[in-house]
């Protein structure tokens, strides 16, 4: 395994069967061993086992929910809703131009579910909002959430690699890093019946690393959030990656990067989307994008 | 003695930043400015160093008691020292809130990146310098006591606040309960 493919604490510390979703124990020995390095698994050797070495569920939860609203906030200092909204808009209008009345909009690996609330807050657009993930306990925090701001979206409990929750538009937020190989073509793979997807990620770069460990250390307390957030960007595919895994997966798309103007402001690039849109639809999405359409590399 | 309640108001300022910074990350609801979370925990932390510059005015105090110091002379001559280095880093800080609010979302990632986020880093740094020169240029004394209790209340208000109850908890160890 290169430096690159190392996996993030998250990563170890739960385990779900993709097909019936259950929860299986994670030995905290296990989990310490699957990670290369002293600094993730002294704090991994932190979480609260029983006597057998099985990790706590509750405790790993409370460290997961933590660190996703730590993320929540760089989403909010990134503006992540917004671009994403920008996306959606033309995405959304060719749905509705399709005959749906009301696209449905499904974000896999949602987490605590800001992009989805974010939507409901502030997206205006006229789309049913569902957000799905396979850990319950972020789904629950989600849902709370929502539910205390008052907002019309819903989280359901489903896999990233087969959603059976079905979707005119998939999006995803940091969620891509997570899988390598046969996991990245799996995953597009899973959205082939939606008319298109949004998916953000990392943008990889010399300097992403570093400003992911300025960025962590500056706003995050949680040690799990902070050494996965500096991880992610060194285990961010570039878009080759991501665009030979997507264009494998999913023949029927035109699919490219898309990420605003790069030259100019480049050090805003934070995270950068993979958009794919059904082969018979591409041309309509490149004239919902009007100017932005050269944004869309194919 | 500007310079003393110039540096007095910077502490309360960046008093206010502090409970910012301590109440991000720990809700995860999308309006925290509407429903009241974010303005109170500025209003805490704005708060709370107001309560911690009692700190140094009772150093101050101390010293006046003891006699011998001509404290609002010292005082009023070091402070221009600290506010050479702290000054221009709040005037940094302050002038970015104006491409902030009036530009959309690159151009207030692009604030963030350059100049919130490193700035957030290095401030320890800022204040602690600012110290030291104090003492560099009029050496040990009243003044660089009072105004090093004042730096160390502004170094330490995170964690005084992340003490508070409300803020714990929302921390790691708690599930939200607090709106
Ligand atoms: C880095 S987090 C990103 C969360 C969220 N999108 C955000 O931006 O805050 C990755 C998320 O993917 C979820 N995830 C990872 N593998 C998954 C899978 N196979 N099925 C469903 N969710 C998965 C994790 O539970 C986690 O919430």
């Amino acid at each position: 395994m290169s430096g690159r493919d190392n996996p993030e604490i998250s990563d170890v510390v739960v385990s779900f069967d993709a097909r019936t979703l259950s929860r299986r124990a994670v030995l905290r020995d296990d989990a310490a061993a699957a990670l290369t390095r002293a600094w993730p698994r002294r704090i991994v050797r932190r979480l609260v086992a029983d006597v057998d070495g099985v990790l706590d569920p509750g405790a790993v939860d409370r460290e997961l929910v933590a660190a996703h609203r730590e993320l929540q906030r760089l989403n909010e200092e990134f503006q992540q809703g917004a671009r994403l909204r920008a996306v959606l808009r033309p995405l959304v209008a060719l749905a509705q131009a399709q005959g749906l009345a009301r696209p449905r909009i499904v974000d896999v690996g949602c987490g605590i579910g800001f992009a989805v609330r974010w939507l409901a807050a502030y997206g205006g657009l006229d789309a049913e909002l569902v957000g799905c993930d396979f850990n319950p306990a972020l789904l629950g925090e989600a849902q709370a959430a929502a539910a205390a701001d008052g907002l019309d979206c819903h989280f359901v409990r489903d896999d990233a690699f087969s959603p059976r929750v079905g979707a005119d538009v998939f999006t995803s937020c940091g969620v891509m890093h997570h899988f390598r190989d046969e996991g990245l073509a799996q995953f597009f793979a899973g959205q082939a019946r939606g008319l298109a997807f949004v998916h953000y990620d990392i943008a990889p770069s010399p300097l992403a690393p570093i400003g992911a460990a300025l960025f962590h250390f500056a706003r995050m307390r949680v040690p799990l959030a902070r050494h996965d957030g500096i991880r992610s960007a060194l285990r961010a595919h570039d878009d080759t990656a991501l665009l030979t895994a997507a264009r494998g997966a999913l023949p029927d798309f035109v699919i490219g990067v898309y990420d605003g103007p790069r030259s100019r402001l480049s050090l805003t690039k934070v995270l950068r989307p993979v958009v794919g849109v059904r082969r018979s639809l591409a041309e309509s999405f490149r004239r919902g994008l009007g100017r932005r359409a050269r944004l869309w590399r194919c | 003695m500007l310079a003393v309640v110039l540096l007095a108001a910077l502490a309360v300022l960046d008093g206010g930043f502090a409970g910012f910074r301590v109440a991000a990350g720990r809700n995860a609801s999308v309006r925290k400015w509407a429903n009241g979370y974010y303005p109170r925990a500025i209003g805490r932390g704005a708060a709370a160093a107001g309560c911690l510059l009692t700190v140094p005015g009772l150093v101050g105090l101390g010293f006046s008691m003891g006699g011998g110091a001509d404290l609002p002379r010292v005082l009023g001559a070091a402070a221009p020292s600290m506010l050479a280095v702290v000054g221009p880093y709040a005037t940094i800080v302050l002038a970015a809130f104006l491409p902030w609010t009036l530009f959309g979302v690159e151009v207030r990632t692009l604030v963030s990146v350059v100049v919130f986020g490193p700035l957030t880093l290095v401030r320890p740094l800022v204040v602690v310098t600012g110290w030291a020169w104090v003492w560099v240029a009029h050496g040990w004394g009243p003044a660089a006591a009072v105004l090093g209790a004042g730096a160390a209340g502004v170094l330490g208000i995170e964690r005084v606040l992340m003490a508070w109850p409300a803020v714990r908890v929302r921390g790691v160890a708690g599930r939200a309960s607090e709106g």
